[in-house]
């Protein structure tokens, strides 16, 4: 495997106790996750996608394989890999900027620099007007956009995102997107989402993983060339439908010859 | 907000209202001979003792017990945070400390009251440790618990994050132990009170619960009641007291009665 300067999971196999029951969660993964480069892998429930995040971010040591950042080992967790959690992973005791500041402390800054540091970050989310509010007075959106500002004050040079959106109104998570594809714009780190929508898979990233039914595997891969925005007023630029049903036939082909029972759950 | 608050004052007033029809029916079916008022004094002789003792020994007594359950509940209060902290955090600790603390935690504080007078006498040693007894063992297991409790999200971001140990515990464990703890500290508050009272009942010359025997041997059942009455008042505006301080301390725990209560 030749060196390179983004996230490559080599390899990647997890395996967990279930009582007696050795379950295999992840089968010899590999993701290369280029700098600068916006993925998705999409997937049924319960394929192991979590675990991958998991895995990549260093929380969790596979039992095969290794995750590499660059040509650095990921073998515990770091600020140069932030990860995004589908619920909310918002302190509640500090407010708005205090989660943000949070972020920044370990950067050894001094007081009055990091209040403005944290403030131009919860602005750039749209959150300037709520520095001083408490996590449980936000919205489900304002919630992520802030988890959102907070995991990019460590200016990580790779963001997992496992389901963030999954949770939010169909409003907020279009709005969710435009802030997250502009953020991505202004600081080009590189950015993997997990998700099980195949439309928000379409409409951010630059190209699509399919993962299997468990044991994980990558299945198959479609790059997507659209320009973006891909969605303006509600409206998909050309050429959005064919990419979509492209990945939607190739998903529902897969798991078909998978378990049967499961594959509604595309 | 209008007619909330209206519908609140009007709670307010019927309230008051049902507590002085209860009083007034009492004190009149009393005066009419339709109870024994040596037994069940009527409500006006409960607040001519009360009178009577202000002026005489309830301020001192009052004082005395105040003091009592302070001391025990600091020390007690203080003790179960630490331990429960340290039982919390590091898993040698546990496994030292929790049985031995397992073994104390069935044993009433009450229980205790005359081996703690053959041990340090009747002084105020004695009620302090009975009153810490108390205290310790509901701030310890919440504490325990708590700090045993944090989501694994929660110290994966912080993880992420890039915070080091001692700033996961401090800003991330704590904290999210901080409301099991006041649910401690508020539980030990009304038992230190009622440790306080057992404890001034057996051997000790002072103090709103040394009141209330003397009143039972000297069959004045208005002083009892009256004296009854001071510490039930006290327990409450404690209790309150600690509410509204908690409730300050934790805003993020509270914002919801905050908001309302604007």
């Amino acid at each position: 495997m030749s060196p390179s300067r983004g996230l490559q999971a080599i390899d990647v196999s997890l395996e967990y106790r279930n009582g007696a029951r050795v379950v295999t969660a992840l089968s010899s993964v590999a993701v290369h996750l280029e700098p600068g480069e916006f993925l998705a892998i999409v997937g049924p429930s319960g394929c192991g996608k979590t675990s991958l995040i998991r895995v990549l971010a260093g929380l969790l040591p596979p039992t095969a394989g290794k995750v590499l950042l660059g040509e650095r080992p990921v073998d515990h967790p770091s600020r140069d890999v932030g990860v995004i959690f589908q619920q909310s992973t918002l302190f509640p005791w500090f407010t708005a900027t205090g989660n943000v500041e949070f972020a920044l402390r370990a950067g050894a800054v001094d007081k009055a620099s990091r209040r403005a540091r944290a403030l131009d970050l919860l602005r750039s989310v749209g959150l300037g007007d709520f520095a001083g509010a408490w996590p449980t007075t936000l919205s489900g959106g304002m919630a992520q956009r802030l988890a959102l500002a907070r995991s990019i004050a460590t200016e990580p040079k790779v963001l997992l995102l496992d389901e963030p959106f999954s949770a939010l109104d169909a409003i907020s998570r279009t709005e969710m997107h435009s802030v997250l594809l502009e953020i991505w714009h202004q600081r080009r780190m590189s950015l993997l989402l997990v998700t099980h929508d195949l439309d928000e898979a379409v409409t951010l990233a630059d190209r699509v993983l399919i993962m299997s039914h468990r044991p994980g595997q990558i299945a198959r891969e479609v790059p997507i060339a659209l320009s973006r925005p891909r969605v303006r007023d509600g409206v998909r630029v050309a050429g959005f439908e064919e990419v979509h049903n492209k990945i939607a036939e190739l998903a529902t082909d897969l798991y078909s010859r998978q378990v049967l029972a499961l594959s509604q759950d595309v | 907000m209008t007619p909330r608050s209206s519908t609140r004052g009007q709670r307010l007033v019927i309230g008051a209202l049902s507590v002085a029809v209860f009083f007034c029916a009492l004190e009149l079916s009393g005066r009419a001979g339709f109870y024994e008022t040596s037994l069940i004094p009527l409500p006006s002789s409960v607040s001519l003792a009360f009178e009577r003792l202000i002026r005489g020994p309830l301020l001192p007594d009052f004082g005395a017990t105040a003091r009592r359950i302070a001391t025990g509940y600091f020390v007690g209060s203080s003790l179960g945070i630490l331990v429960g902290l340290a039982t919390g955090l590091l898993p040698r600790v546990r496994n030292l400390l929790e049985p031995l603390v397992q073994i104390g935690r069935p044993i009433p504080a009450v229980a205790l009251v005359p081996l703690a007078l053959a041990w340090f006498g009747i002084g105020e040693f004695a009620k302090a440790s009975i009153v810490a007894w108390a205290c310790f063992f509901p701030v310890w297991i919440n504490t325990h618990s708590g700090v045993g409790r944090v989501p694994d999200e929660l110290l994966w971001t912080a993880a992420v994050l890039g915070a080091s140990r001692r700033r996961t515990v401090l800003q991330v464990v704590i904290p999210w132990a901080g409301s099991f703890i006041l649910v401690g500290l508020r539980i030990s508050l009304g038992l230190a009170f009622a440790a306080t009272v057992v404890a001034e009942m057996s051997g000790a010359s002072s103090g709103l619960g040394y009141r209330i025997l003397v009143s039972h041997l000297a069959f004045r059942v208005d002083e009892m009641l009256a004296s009854i009455i001071a510490i039930g008042a006290f327990g409450a505006s404690v209790d309150l007291l600690f509410r509204t301080a908690a409730e300050r301390l934790v805003p993020w725990l509270s914002q919801n009665e905050i908001l309302r209560a604007r």
